[in-house]
């Protein structure tokens, strides 16, 4: 009976390894070990046989059914992972292809680098304060200490409104309002637009971005204007950049300097970009003037200060090589879309 | 400014292991800002004094000669000649044997018929004969100014010879050191000499290098003269305070003709032009000492000369020949008759010396800067002598600058000059310096170093101020000439620390209390929308803040609803912007050809003198945010702008309603705009641009736009406090209905009216809407599905039914809705 039953087994084996879908398998499942097989029959006349035959033979008679299941439930599995791998074959789909394609859009550059600035510069404990641009004359220059027919009112040509009003030639209108508004110490950044009453070219555009500074305290000096500007500068660029000061002229503040630093793009040798200096112009700054202090309703004999400007549209300039100062406003996507 | 070299070698015995470009260098580091260093004698590189020898017909060309040229002391470099001569082809039509010419060999730089930018000259082949460089004309080397010269000829340095023995004009030289230019140039950036009035000169410049370089320096030269005992001129300041210094000559026996060479050499150096001897003069001494001169025809001009401010309505003819309009807060110099200058701006043409001049008056004087800078920019006019006036001149100065010219003028003249009887006029303290005390410690303190006493005083003594000590002060004395621009005690600051030089100072990391935070709300929630924008393919934009009379007539924008610049130079700057979308259709133009789909944002402010503003005496200037969205052909433009600005409002959570717009601005679209409102506030519009504004610009599908007042946008995030409410756990469910209503019934009112049907609608959407015969005119049919949720505890199925009912209901009660 025994080897009846290993018979079947072997039988099944063979014929289960040809197989080659589901339906079939169940087929010869129904077939081998339904109620009507010869397995079935052979289990049934198991009853027939004595007792100690029984205790002999059933265990090994279950111990067959079990492999014999064993087998169809593998084979069951491997017939199911090929009718996946069919309907998976049939999925396969060109991924580079481009359906109901959504851009992402891009911000203007000088947004770009005036968020990197606000960061760096929040991260050295400065706060970001924000003015008018439509300014009283009294902001953009008498509270800087230059007083109508100022020979400095002649670097900058003005949009003037009216007589009291003008547009904002320089971010520095915010000095004494945030003096104003806020007291000592104080420590922010006014970024923003600026205006000059230019006629338009490559190398001149009426409107523009800066970056001002302003740093009020007691016992503030010149040491201290310059570690921070080496800092910002190194921060700005990212890495250590060599820089050069100089003395410059700007009636709000006393000292005035000029940051330079060795031309990016030749690296010191000169070119036309550093007019062969091999320096770049970068970073105006200087002790804010104690008329400046004054006007913001602060004691120069307690407070001192410095005060920075940044030039944004020609930071931006300088990082990427753009050559024309015109393409900031101009609304060209095929110049907003790289950045 | 210009600054040779040469001519502060004068004042300086610069030793010679100090470079021109070491000096240029530390004057950037320590005085001024240097534009361009100009190395003359390169501009002049192998260019050498040349002899003609041999003149000959050129075979192959009637207006063209071959020339030998002896060039002796190259013949050992240069040996393409024949003998020790070198070959060149000539077109100049006074050609001599024996002439001195420039010689420009290969490798000199030279300006084809004097135009256009310099070219190399090369050995060349010119009409099959060999030439080894070129006989120059004037204009071909730039030195047409001190040689004019007729048009076809080369430049004779026959003439210039035999009057100047100490010049080597010889076979050979080199160009630049025969004629003597070989100079060195620095170009001074008038702007950072601003504060700097002693500056103006080569004199003073002179002074900052001896300061720097630690040099002596030479006193001016200034030697007495005769003067005749009586003078025919008078003098009357009628403002006293306009005029500090007023001295006038008459010179008699004058002779006007070209000036010397060496003059005319030197102006040429500073890039000026020659005239003649008489302004020539005036002119170098002014660019030496820095004290503007001027020179009247004496014959010219009656012998009163009045300072006095001009009447209304006088005019003047000037130099330059303009016509100008004086008014009386404009000083003047006039004779009894009339104007006969402006003063320390500009003479009167009438009044200036010409060839017939016999005698002149010369001026110096000292006027008050800023009368100065008021005449010479409400008329326009800046001059060399205007630039060093307005910025307040010391009045000493005066008397150096008229001696200097007396003494040169006696110098150039063959004629006896004879100097009648001096008018002088002071309303200031002569040689009256000032004094600044200062704590030992300010200066050391301002700069973040320890000076020692030394060190100070011997920057300043450098500097020509005088310094003494009291206790824990420094006394210090100020210099005549550096009254204007050291006045406070920082001055002296700047003073002592640009000279150390700023980058010896050693640096100091800033440790300051970290002040109060200023939170800048606006810029984080503009930082937090543009990137949200950028999400969803919204390009950032710029447009001016700018409105042209252009834009005015193409958009139908009327003139006094905006704000007017008052001095435009462009004509595109005229007006101040009230809204940012025309800017942004303006940069829609500008893509629509390369671009099918076009999404612009932008963030910016604009101006309105009719709105409530927030800076006290200005007018409103919120920032817009504003949003431009086009797709080529497509329909739903105005949908797709909606859902941004949706989007906008709902990550804010602020919420907002939609209202009729009551005025439309012209270029927007009547039928297709609607108010964007929170609470009784407009905050901005959804609209298309008018069909009429497009078809001008030539635009054939709709734009979709949106302009909110971003501040008012800030206002309502900051106000809105987010109350958390325990919410329902419970699984939620959703029906759809459609009901009819009449077309006119917009979808904000009938969301309302679901929405307050009950707390247990949470969602409704909108599925479907459309028209058709059957439903009949004037109707639509709307479907949504509405979301119901916030239970207590699970609804049963009537529950649900309930409130679906109750929508019904109030649909038809409000609408008369009938479910479809
Ligand atoms: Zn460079």
């Amino acid at each position: 009976m025994v080897e009846k039953l290993k018979k079947l087994k072997e039988n099944i084996e063979n014929q289960i390894k040809d197989l080659k879908n589901k339906e079939d398998l169940e087929a010869l499942y129904k077939e081998t070990l339904g109620k009507k097989s010869d397995f079935n029959k052979i289990l049934r006349s198991l009853s027939d046989l004595s007792i100690e035959e029984k205790k002999e033979i059933g265990p090994i008679a279950n111990e067959i059914k079990n492999e014999i299941n064993k087998i169809f439930g593998s084979k069951r599995l491997e017939l199911e992972n090929e009718e996946i791998n069919i309907k998976l074959k049939k999925d396969k789909i060109d991924l580079t292809l481009d359906i109901n394609k959504e851009e992402a859009g891009s911000l203007n550059p000088i947004t770009k680098i005036q968020y990197e600035l606000e960061e760096i510069f929040k991260g050295m404990g400065f706060a970001i304060y924000d003015g008018p641009e439509l300014e009283l004359d009294y902001y953009n220059f008498e509270s800087l200490n230059i007083p109508k027919h100022h020979p400095a009112r002649d670097m900058q040509d003005t949009f003037y409104i009216n007589k009291e009003q003008v547009l904002r030639t320089q971010t520095s209108n915010l000095q004494v309002r945030a003096m104003r508004e806020f007291g000592a110490p104080l420590k922010v950044i006014m970024p923003g637009k600026v205006y000059r009453n230019e006629d338009l070219d490559a190398c001149h555009e009426h409107t523009f971005h800066q970056l001002e500074g302003v740093v009020i305290d007691k016992n503030i000096n010149l040491s201290h204007l310059i570690s921070t500007m080496n800092l910002v500068i190194s921060k700005i660029f990212n890495r250590e950049i060599e820089t050069r000061v100089r003395p410059g002229y700007f009636p709000f503040v006393e000292p005035g300097i000029e940051i330079d630093i060795k031309c990016t793009i030749c690296g010191g040798k000169g070119c036309p970009s550093c007019k062969n200096t091999g320096w770049l112009e970068i970073l105006p700054g200087g002790l804010v003037h104690p008329n400046v202090i004054k006007a913001g309703d602060l004691d120069p004999e307690e407070y001192s200060g410095f005060a920075f400007g940044l030039g944004l549209t020609r930071l931006v300039m300088m990082r990427y090589g753009i050559s024309d100062i015109r393409d900031f406003m101009s609304g060209d996507l095929r110049f907003i879309k790289q950045f | 400014m210009y600054i040779s070299l040469n001519k502060i070698k004068q004042y300086i015995d610069i030793p010679e292991n100090i470079t021109p470009y070491d000096i240029g260098e530390k004057l950037t580091l320590h005085t001024v800002e240097i534009d361009e260093m100009i190395d003359k004698e390169k501009e002049f590189q192998n260019m050498v004094i040349g002899r003609i020898e041999k003149i000959e017909k050129h075979p192959n060309a009637d207006k063209l000669s071959v020339c030998q040229v002896s060039i002796e002391k190259n013949k050992g470099i240069f040996k393409k000649g024949s003998d020790n001569n070198i070959q060149i082809v000539c077109g100049g039509n006074n050609l001599e044997k024996g002439m001195y010419v420039a010689v420009a060999l290969p490798g000199a730089l030279v300006k084809w018929h004097g135009e256009g930018d310099f070219q190399e000259i090369k050995e060349s082949k010119i009409r099959d004969i060999k030439s080894f460089g070129m006989i120059c004309s004037s204009k071909e080397i730039g030195l047409f100014d001190i040689f004019p010269e007729e048009e076809g000829q080369i430049l004779n340095l026959n003439n210039i010879k035999k009057q100047n023995s100490n010049l080597k004009i010889n076979g050979g030289e080199k160009l630049s050191e025969a004629l003597e230019l070989n100079d060195f140039i620095y170009d001074i950036d008038n702007k950072s000499i601003t504060n700097r009035p002693d500056l103006w000169s080569h004199y003073g410049i002179a002074r900052e290098i001896s300061a720097i370089f630690n040099l002596k320096i030479k006193q001016l030269i200034l030697k007495p003269f005769k003067t005749l005992d009586y003078t025919q001129l008078k003098t009357n300041i009628e403002n006293d305070d306009l005029c500090q210094n007023y001295t006038a000559v008459v010179i008699e026996n004058i002779e006007l003709k070209e000036s010397p060479y060496w003059l005319k050499k030197e102006l040429y150096l500073l890039n000026q032009k020659p005239i003649n001897n008489i302004v020539d003069l005036a002119n170098y001494v002014m660019y030496e000492t820095g004290q503007p001169l001027h020179t009247f025809d004496a014959g010219k001009v009656s012998n009163k000369i009045y300072i006095r401010e001009a009447k209304e309505s006088e005019k003047i003819i000037t130099l330059d020949d303009k016509e100008e309009k004086l008014d009386n807060s404009m000083l003047i110099i006039a004779d009894s008759i009339k104007p006969i200058a402006i003063a320390g701006i500009i003479g009167g043409k009438d009044s200036g010396v010409s060839s017939y001049t016999k005698s002149i008056i010369l001026e110096s004087a000292n006027f008050d800067g800023i009368s100065i800078r008021k005449t010479s920019s409400k008329l326009n006019t800046r001059t060399e002598a205007s630039a060093r006036f307005e910025k307040q001149q010391d009045p000493n100065l005066c008397n150096i600058g008229f001696i200097r010219y007396i003494n040169l003028l006696s110098e150039i003249s063959d004629s006896n000059i004879k100097i009648q009887e001096i008018k002088n006029i002071k309303n200031f303290e002569e040689n009256e310096t000032g004094i600044i005390r200062i704590d030992k410690d300010f200066i050391n303190k301002k700069i973040g170093k320890d000076f020692t006493d030394k060190e100070i005083k011997n920057i300043l003594t450098k500097l020509k101020f005088e310094v003494s000590e009291n206790k824990n002060e420094y006394i210090i004395t100020i210099p005549t000439f550096r009254l204007e621009d050291i006045k406070i005690k920082e001055d002296v600051v700047e003073e002592i620390a640009r000279i150390y030089g700023y980058n010896n100072i050693k640096q100091t990391p800033l440790y300051s209390e970290i002040n109060p935070i200023i939170n800048n709300n606006l810029r984080r929630l503009e930082k937090k929308i543009k990137n949200i924008l950028i999400g969803c393919g919204y390009n950032e934009s710029f447009s001016y803040s700018f409105l042209s009379k252009k834009d005015l007539d193409l958009f139908e924008i009327k003139e006094e609803d905006l704000i007017k610049v008052k001095n435009p130079l462009s004509k595109d700057a005229e007006y101040l912007r009230d809204n940012i979308t025309i800017g942004q259709i303006k940069n829609l133009l500008k893509n629509i050809k390369n671009e099918k789909e076009i999404k612009l944002f932008e963030i910016s402010r604009v101006f309105d003198s009719k709105l409530k503003n927030k800076y006290k005496n200005l007018p409103y200037q919120n920032y817009h945010l504003s949003c431009l969205n086009f797709i080529e052909k497509g329909e739903n433009n105005i949908y797709k702008i909606k859902n941004i600005l949706e989007k906008i409002f709902d990550t804010e959570k602020i919420r907002f309603y939609y209202q009729n717009t009551k005025n439309v601005p012209n270029y927007l679209h009547p039928e297709r705009s609607i108010d964007i409102m929170i609470g009784q506030n407009k905050i901005g519009f959804l609209s298309e641009i008018h069909p009429k504004i497009l078809s001008k610009l030539k635009i054939k599908d709709r734009v979709g736009v949106f302009e909110i007042d971003f501040e008012f946008f800030e206002e309502f995030s900051k106000r809105k406090n987010i109350e958390y409410k325990e919410f329902s756990k419970i699984q939620e469910s959703n029906m759809d209905i459609s009901v009819v209503v009449k077309e006119k019934i917009n979808w904000q009112e009938i969301r309302e009216c679901v929405q307050k049907t009950s707390k247990n609608i949470t969602k409704i959407k909108v599925f479907d809407v459309f028209k058709n015969e059957k439903i009949g005119e004037d109707k639509k049919s709307i479907s949504f599905n509405m979301t119901f949720g916030n239970f207590n505890k699970t609804p049963k199925s009537e529950d649900i039914e309930k409130i679906w009912k109750d929508v019904l209901e109030n649909l038809k009660r409000e609408f008369d809705a009938k479910l479809r």
